[in-house]
């Protein structure tokens, strides 16, 4: 799944004025990615493809917006990822995804490490300019190992797809609208139920601190932590995702 | 793989609904061990798509009544009466008695915008509500009378035809046997050319060229394949569908079973909104009909119908998201590609039509195309159902050709008083003041287009409230699976809240601004791309109406102030002037 | 690093007013931390109300930063007058922003937690009761953050923002540019 550029490539689509190889059936995502051109995205993972919620991705093509996730790449394609209605639109679903949710970084482990954090400093953002939801939903500590703060979630599915290719299916997205909310699968509906595994890719992958270990937290120093100095765009795809 | 999509199980919603008439909550043991086992699903997946659908979320009790909160009902009074009921057992809305026997909520609007104000109870609707009616409805819960026994006329919903063209006038003269013949000797070519001969263009909104759709579905390699009936009728105001479904159940299936032909498809499903579950019995026994039709033809030819039913989901209107529902799961919108027509229903080639336009099939099948051809206009062929509600002495049907000028629409529905504001196709569509040039324009695609929908509202009207009652509609409805969607359509909702408090300030507009270019540009599907839409037109077209609301302050908070102290006062029992927190400052000079 | 200095002196000096409303100080500790190069900053401002000047009320200002965010009757009026005198007004730090830890009692009704801490709670002497001193500012229900109340104008994230961040701020602003932080100045934490 992790995007490369395939030696088959012959075709090429144009991004943000450069010619951009692709293989047969990959997206503008992944071949963007694979040419080494970043574009912002947190629901979109090398290991689990795409989903298309958290529409950080967009671009413009042939002069209409798109996911560029879901954009099959094509000939001739002349895609924009870079403009200044990107950007703000861009910044304005970060802001969004903080007024939501309950993002108090100075008191989340998850902080200097956080996918969402890092694209909100590397889109200038300073703070949320919306009044906040501050979301009261409860905390599942159930998990032996686990505990999941659903008021961090931004709904990327990226656990709920990492269990399901584990063949374990342990959480779900359920809900409507702004009450949309992970749910853990079993009877009881706690983490602790489940048969989810600290070993678990799924338990590994959120890319903010819904998600997280017990009795760790806080094992970098600020100034050692991944997004510290370097924005996502600058990294490999080893630094990157979790 | 696309999405983190659950496992499908089809007749899920069928299997939730019969749980709940059986066991009450189908979330608690043993319904929800059942049904996991009977679905080899995971209790959380049941869980996740009960969670999605509204009727799923009300209490088990013995009456169980809503409330239809859409800006029309709101005009005739509907608040006042769901106060009523809700103070004969002395209960909030949302609310359920002490001893559960009943529940009073809101739902969306139902499709009885021509009989509001109106309300469902135990899924049944209860429409032209009067107080006199809440009270005859208030003595018989007292009585404990069960719903199957309340008088037949509370349940008797209208179907007003003020203009009938030829589409009625056919369906109406062509009785279902008729239509039944023409099921057989139809070549899938022959069907399809003269849908294309016709010009017909999907009826449900999106107006894309039926028979291309169809070519689509027609040309992918998978011999599996799926027609798919869209009878979700849920853009508040629209009730075209329920006339056509109520009275023209075999045409419908005709039209279903003559699409299904066209494409290839073994297999034609109806997906009915929950609201117009009254309707099953007709619906059922229409299917009946064209089953035993179909059983002269070679079992090769012979296409399978089904009827699912939804429970609650405008967003369920969207063809993708209705094909999740279908599939036992919540309904949200698929990101796309690939489409519905390559990959849909269990991932097979499948075309989703609307009622209407399934209708129209069978009446060009039966007319031919040129019939069709020589109404409306040349880029909107056919003629057109339209409902009118809201300030017009006829809310009904009406059926015009395409090309109708939009004042004529509404000179035939005979406005109450002046119009102001006309909502073209719904929520999701435009909001138009009602000058002369408006009121000119042609109801087509390639000028105004329009579903079918135009709510009318006259001089006592405020748009502002009526946005206000559009943006708590999709803030309700969103399926929440995107960013911009979710969290753009509280956002619009809170800052109308904010306005009806008599706390907002240009500064609010200013900082709505961005949230809704990002829902315009970045939503995945057109519920989020059309959800701003109101508050367009109402910036657009009645700013000085807007800007009446708007407080002069530089900014206010969107909370009361002094309230936030009540907690504080009553535990000190403090009263002093540090007590308390003035909400209005003088207003400051301009920067 | 140091952003660039205003290159000419203005021809009045800036004034700036600050304030700690439900915070830790630790805001303004981060301010002092400029260290010497508050003497610089002498040079082109002066300090109205502040915790550095000990004045009890604000006059008209250039620059207003507020840190904390509001949780009783008092931190709004304060606030209040702080956005009616000053021009610029900035929220400074996690708490102005999005309430920070104060705001973490959000989950909670102010009732409770007050009828828990002075009244109830097995520790306290019989009798206890919340304290209804007319002195003690009333706590709102919710903490808020700043922007929640009144208009701001820039908001510097940081818990606290470092003494970097402030001096480029301010800098900025003296020099008459759109204050800009590069990517590893913007901070949260």
């Amino acid at each position: 799944m992790a995007p490369m550029t395939s030696p088959f490539a012959s075709e090429t689509f144009t991004l943000d004025g450069k010619p951009t190889p692709f293989a047969p059936g990959q997206t503008v995502l992944e071949a963007a990615l694979a040419a080494g051109h970043y574009i912002p995205h947190l629901c979109w993972h090398p290991e689990m493809g795409n989903h298309g919620s958290c529409r950080l991705c967009v671009v413009e093509a042939n002069g209409r917006i798109h996911a560029s996730c879901a954009l099959p790449a094509q000939p001739g394609l002349q895609v924009v990822s870079k403009s200044e209605t990107l950007t703000r639109v861009r910044r304005t679903l970060l802001e969004m995804l903080f007024a939501e949710g309950n993002h108090f970084c100075p008191g989340c482990e998850k902080s200097g490490d956080c996918l969402l954090q890092a694209l909100a400093y590397a889109h200038g953002m300073t703070a949320s300019h919306f009044d906040p939801f501050y979301p009261q939903r409860r905390i599942d500590a159930s998990h032996p190992d686990l505990w999941l703060d659903p008021n961090r979630c931004i709904l990327c599915g990226l656990c709920v797809r990492a269990s399901l290719a584990e063949g374990k299916e342990a959480l779900v997205i359920g809900g409507r609208g702004i009450a949309s909310r992970l749910l853990a699968t079993s009877p009881s509906g706690l983490l602790g139920d489940t048969a989810l595994a600290a070993t678990d890719r799924a338990a590994r992958i959120c890319p903010v601190g819904a998600l997280n270990f017990k009795e760790v937290g806080f094992a970098s120093p600020i100034g050692k932590r991944r997004f510290d100095h370097r924005p996502p765009e600058a990294m490999s795809d080893k630094e990157r995702y979790t | 793989m696309a999405t983190e999509r659950q496992r499908t199980a089809p007749g899920l919603l069928a299997a939730l609904h019969q749980a709940r008439l059986r066991w009450g909550n189908p979330l608690e043991e043993p319904a929800l061990a059942e049904l996991s086992a009977a679905f080899a699903l995971p209790p959380g997946e049941i869980a996740a798509t009960a969670s999605f659908y509204h009727f799923f979320q009300t209490p088990p009790a013995r009456y169980q009544i809503h409330f239809i909160d859409h800006v029309v009902d709101h005009h005739a009074g509907i608040e006042a009466l769901c106060n009523r009921l809700c103070a004969a057992f002395a209960i909030q809305p949302g609310e359920r008695t002490a001893d559960a026997h009943l529940f009073v909520g809101w739902t969306a609007c139902a499709g009885l915008s021509d009989q509001a104000p109106a309300a469902i109870v135990n899924g049944r609707p209860l429409p032209a509500l009067t107080p006199e009616r809440i009270d005859a409805i208030i003595d018989a819960i007292r009585a404990q009378i069960p719903v199957a026994e309340w008088p037949a006329e509370w349940f008797a919903v209208a179907n007003p035809v003020y203009r009938r063209g030829p589409l009625l006038t056919w369906l109406h003269a062509t009785p279902a046997a008729a239509v039944l013949e023409q099921l057989s000797a139809r070549e899938p070519e022959a069907i399809l050319q003269a849908v294309a001969d016709a010009g017909l263009r999907g009826r449900g909104g999106a107006g894309f060229p039926t028979a291309t759709k169809w070519r689509f579905c027609r040309e992918t390699a998978d011999p599996t394949r799926y027609l798919i009936c869209n009878a979700d009728e849920g853009e508040p105001g629209t009730f075209k569908d329920r006339l056509l479904l109520t009275h023209y159940p075999d045409h419908l299936f005709a039209g279903m079973t003559l699409a299904a032909r066209a494409i290839g498809a073994q297999t034609a499903m109806l997906y009915l909104r929950y609201e117009y579950q009254y309707l099953l019995p007709k619906l059922e026994a229409a299917r009946e009909r064209i089953l035993a039709a179909q059983s002269q033809l070679p079992p090769s030819e012979r296409i399978t119908l089904e009827i699912a039913l939804g429970a609650g989901a405008y967003v369920c209107g969207e063809e993708s998201a209705l094909i999740e529902s279908l599939e036992g799961k919540p309904g949200r919108p698929r990101v796309r590609p690939p489409f519905p027509v390559t990959s849909g229903y269990l991932g097979q080639p499948t075309v989703v039509n609307n009622v209407e336009t399934l209708v129209a099939v069978a009446a060009i099948v039966g007319n031919g195309p040129q019939w069709w051809r020589s109404m409306g206009t040349p880029d909107s062929s056919g003629p057109k159902l339209f409902c009118v509600s809201g300030d017009v002495a006829r809310p009904g049907l009406y059926e015009f050709p395409y090309g109708v000028a939009l004042g004529d629409l509404i000179t035939a529905a005979r406005p109450l008083g002046t119009p102001y504001a006309i909502q073209v196709s719904g929520p999701s569509g435009t909001l138009l003041p009602a000058t002369p040039e408006q009121l000119a324009r042609p109801l087509a695609f390639e000028a105004l287009p329009c579903n079918g929908t135009v709510m009318v509202f006259d001089e006592r009207r405020d748009p502002v409230a009526i946005v206000r009652h559009f943006a708590r509609f999709f803030a309700h409805e969103s399926c929440g699976f995107c960013t911009p969607c979710r969290v753009g359509t509280q956002l619009i909702a809170k800052t109308f809240a904010k306005i009806a408090a008599g706390y907002a300030t240009r500064f609010d507009l200013e900082r709505l601004a961005p949230a809704l270019e990002a829902m315009r540009l970045a939503s995945n599907c057109g519920f989020g791309l059309s959800a701003g839409n109101p508050v367009r037109d109402l910036i657009a077209y009645f700013r000085p109406r807007l800007d009446a609301h708007l407080q002069p302050h530089d900014f206010l908070p969107a909370f009361s102030l002094d309230a936030e102290l009540a907690a504080t006062r009553r535990l000190t029992g403090r009263d002093d002037t540090h007590a308390h927190l003035a909400q209005f400052e003088q207003p400051e000079a301009a920067r | 690093m140091t952003a660039t200095a205003p290159t000419t002196t203005p021809p009045r000096k800036i004034r700036i007013a600050t304030a700690s409303l439900a915070g830790c100080f630790g805001c303004h500790m981060s301010f002092a931390d400029i260290d010497t190069r508050l003497l610089a900053l002498s040079e082109w401002v002066t300090f109205d109300r502040s915790p550095l000047t000990d004045w009890k009320t604000v006059g008209e200002c250039d620059i207003a930063l507020i840190e904390g965010g509001v949780c009783n009757a008092e931190n709004v009026e304060v606030l209040r007058a702080f956005r009616r005198a000053a021009r610029i007004l900035v929220a400074v730090g996690a708490c102005a922003i999005n309430g920070g830890l104060p705001a973490q009692r959000n989950h909670h009704r102010v009732e409770a937690l007050l009828t828990h801490v002075f009244e109830t709670d097995r520790h306290l002497a019989p009798g206890s009761r919340v304290p209804n001193d007319p002195e003690l500012p009333l706590l709102l229900e919710h903490v808020h953050p700043i922007h929640e109340i009144v208009r701001v104008d820039y908001y510097l994230p940081g818990c606290p923002p470092t003494a970097e961040v402030i001096w480029t701020f301010l800098m900025d602003l003296l020099a008459g540019r759109e204050p800009h932080f590069p990517y590893p100045m913007l901070r949260y934490d």
